[in-house]
């Protein structure tokens, strides 16, 4: 090395607080501003509302009352199954556009690509109410896709679109795509050009490399974008209320629903704890199958 | 006269063309990446396209597996034009420079990738996979994945994935160039051994002269998009046909000037200094009076003498020199000498050398019918 170097001390064993403290900024957002709240959230599920008392939120003795509630009502049940099916589908109907459209914007350049990502962020520049009520426009009776569907002839009434949970699905992949499409599309870019050259002159046409070369090897990025898409899923809370009304009832909902119409705090706090749990739960199942397959994935 | 015996080595393949490529054109853009090249690779040989970076050989060996389509022009194997062969139905095993063994998949998978493709039965697919992972000697990492083996247990991964579809042509490209030199040289050997033991023809791309030279039957020197000269690793180093093809192939001294005279036997050049030297005429095209010449001499048939010790040959051209330098290299020595205002290589053998100082006054000889006439280049 040239002289330049010279004056630089060899790296010392001494404590290097320089990461300490340019990590700092970031630790006290992240600890003042999430970590201890969600820590009184989190105690605040287990007191009782108690609406004679003057604060009825007020912090008083242990109880799993809560979360009893939960599970013994008929009604939370169900509301927790149906957020987790509609996440599921989300993200099932994510990949399946998801994929394709990633191998579409890892093959294209140019003018081609600037459109295809920004056709995939534009709905992230809208205000999710704004854009739900847009999808309103189009879906309800009277809106423009029953209209041109009549118009057309091709149904004789307007059908119902709008509050239903393929409108729930539809406004939320919508948004989600290109929390599953980023992630694929880096790890299609990590793949070398060569294997598909290589698994050509073994034989394989264009569709046993995908099904065999290309798709194993972006199950990371697959992987990641569904961990992402369900997780927002699970706690979305305007697409569901806006497009499927009380036809569709979600955990977010009756989130919100606890804390500000029934101001059961305690009971509100015990919702969101479940649903990050459950949430929590399929995350880690879906890393320990990932984990699994760990020597499969490229290094 | 007595005509210097002509050593042809015929390849070793004796079935005729088995790759053929006529009047193959390919450009990117403005960029002109072949001029059409037309090369016959017969069957059984080991043929080496062998150029700088940038000469048109990784294209042409992307026209044969097929990843591009020539712009004019044929590519034939074995009579049958291939053009609109897409790669996967040419039926050719190929040996990529970074490898591109699969990541995902152990040894055993990556080999049997092919076989499990052609749907094969099970057993059929472990027989075939065990036995040329026998022939690379890698029956025992199997079940390993590429990242835990080293670059040369993937090279021969690679070799064994490319040659257990028993393809047509099998092609190399620079396979060698991401191991260290010993374990290179270890693998050159390996490479011919194997291609012999399948007698598969064998086209191998490289920049690296020494390595086209020790495992070739015959070598295509590429320059700027063109094929330059074909013929015997011999063929191609004692008479190369242009200045590209000496200078790419070793070290070479060599004289400008012009063409002097010429008879039956000899042809003599004038050179920019004013010396007349010798070069065997049946070696030649036919140069007439006054054309440019250039001359080269290989350092091997350069002798470098002390000037009482040097003793005048008919058969030899001589020249005044000081001798620059030496660099003693073992069992030979290079000399680094001035001579008529250049610089001249010479290799002597050590034991057989007097021993020279360096500013030493000496002579340099050599056989004149081992000089040769080059064409300029275009």
């Amino acid at each position: 090395m040239s002289s330049a170097s010279a004056g630089i001390p060899p790296r010392s064993r001494r404590f290097d607080l320089t990461p300490w403290v340019l990590v700092t900024p970031a630790a006290v957002i992240f600890l003042g501003l999430y970590v201890i709240p969600m820590a009184i959230l989190f105690a605040q599920s287990f007191w009782s509302v108690s609406y004679a008392s003057p604060d009825p939120n007020a912090p008083n003795s242990f109880t799993l009352d809560n979360y009893i509630k939960f599970v013994t009502d008929p009604y939370y049940p169900k509301v927790l199954l149906n957020t987790l099916r509609l996440a599921f589908l989300c993200v099932v109907l994510c990949v399946a556009l998801g994929f394709p459209y990633a191998y579409l914007l890892q093959l294209s350049s140019g003018r081609l690509r600037t459109l295809l990502l920004y056709t995939l962020l534009a709905p992230l520049l809208i205000n999710s109410v704004v854009r739900s009520f847009g999808w309103v426009a189009l879906l309800s009776t009277d809106g423009v896709v029953n209209s041109a569907l009549q118009a057309l002839r091709l149904t004789d009434g307007p059908i119902k679109l709008l509050y239903t949970d393929s409108a729930v699905i539809l406004g939320l992949v919508h948004t989600l795509l290109v929390f599953m499409v980023i992630p694929i599309s880096e790890s299609l870019r990590t793949i070398d050009p060569q294997l598909k050259l290589a698994a050509a002159t073994l034989g394989a046409n264009p569709l046993h490399t995908l099904r065999r070369i290309t798709v194993p090897l972006a199950a990371p990025g697959i992987l990641a974008g569904s961990l992402i898409v369900f997780a927002i899923t699970t706690s979305a809370f305007v697409a569901p209320r806006i497009l499927g009304g009380s036809n569709v009832t979600v955990m977010g909902y009756v989130t919100i629903q606890e804390n500000l119409v029934s101001l059961n705090w305690p009971f509100g706090a015990a919702i969101a704890f479940i649903t990050l749990g459950a949430s929590l739960l399929v995350i880690l199942a879906s890393q320990r199958v990932d984990r699994a397959s760990q020597h499969v994935v490229v290094n | 006269m007595t005509e210097a015996p002509r050593v042809t080595e015929a390849p070793r393949a004796t079935h005729g063309a088995h790759v053929t490529l006529r009047g193959v054109r390919k450009a990117y853009g403005d960029f002109r990446a072949l001029e059409s090249i037309d090369l016959e690779v017969l069957q059984g040989e080991f043929l080496s396209l062998l150029g700088p970076s940038g000469c048109g050989k990784s294209t042409t060996l992307g026209l044969i597996a097929g990843f591009l389509r020539p712009d004019a022009g044929t590519i034939a194997f074995g009579g049958r034009v291939v053009n609109d062969v897409p790669p996967h139905r040419r039926n050719i095993g190929m040996v990529f420079q970074s490898y591109a063994l699969f990541p995902h998949l152990t040894v055993f998978e990556n080999v049997a990738f092919g076989l499990r493709l052609r749907k094969l039965l099970k057993d059929q697919v472990t027989t075939a996979v065990r036995k040329v992972l026998d022939l690379v000697q890698l029956q025992h990492l199997q079940d390993r994945y590429p990242r835990q083996l080293s670059g040369g247990q993937q090279q021969r991964v690679a070799l064994a994935r490319a040659v257990v579809l028993d393809p047509q042509v099998l092609l190399l490209d620079e396979p060698l160039s991401n191991l260290d030199a010993k374990l290179r040289q270890e693998m050159r050997v390996e490479i011919v051994t194997l291609q012999r033991r399948i007698g598969i023809t064998t086209i191998f791309v490289t920049h690296d002269q020494e390595e086209a030279l020790s495992i070739s039957d015959r070598v295509a020197v590429m320059d700027h998009g063109r094929l330059v000269q074909v013929g015997t690793p011999r063929e191609i180093y004692t008479k190369p046909a242009t200045l590209h093809v000496a200078q790419f192939l070793g070290a070479s001294n060599v004289f400008t000037g012009t063409v002097e005279g010429r008879d039956a036997s000899v042809v003599v050049i004038r050179t920019d200094t004013g010396v007349l030297m010798r070069i065997a005429a049946d070696l030649c095209d036919r140069p007439g009076i006054g054309d440019a010449a250039l001359l080269m001499v290989r350092p091997e048939w350069v002798t470098v003498a002390s000037r009482r010790r040097h003793t005048p040959k008919a058969a030899e051209d001589s020249l005044p020199a000081v001798l620059r330098r030496v660099s003693y290299l073992g069992s030979t020595k290079l000399y680094y000498v001035e001579a008529a205002g250049r610089q001249l290589i010479a290799i002597g053998l050590t034991i057989a050398d007097e021993y020279l100082t360096e500013g030493a006054e000496v002579v340099v000889s050599w056989p004149f019918e081992h000089a040769r006439l080059l064409a300029p280049d275009q």
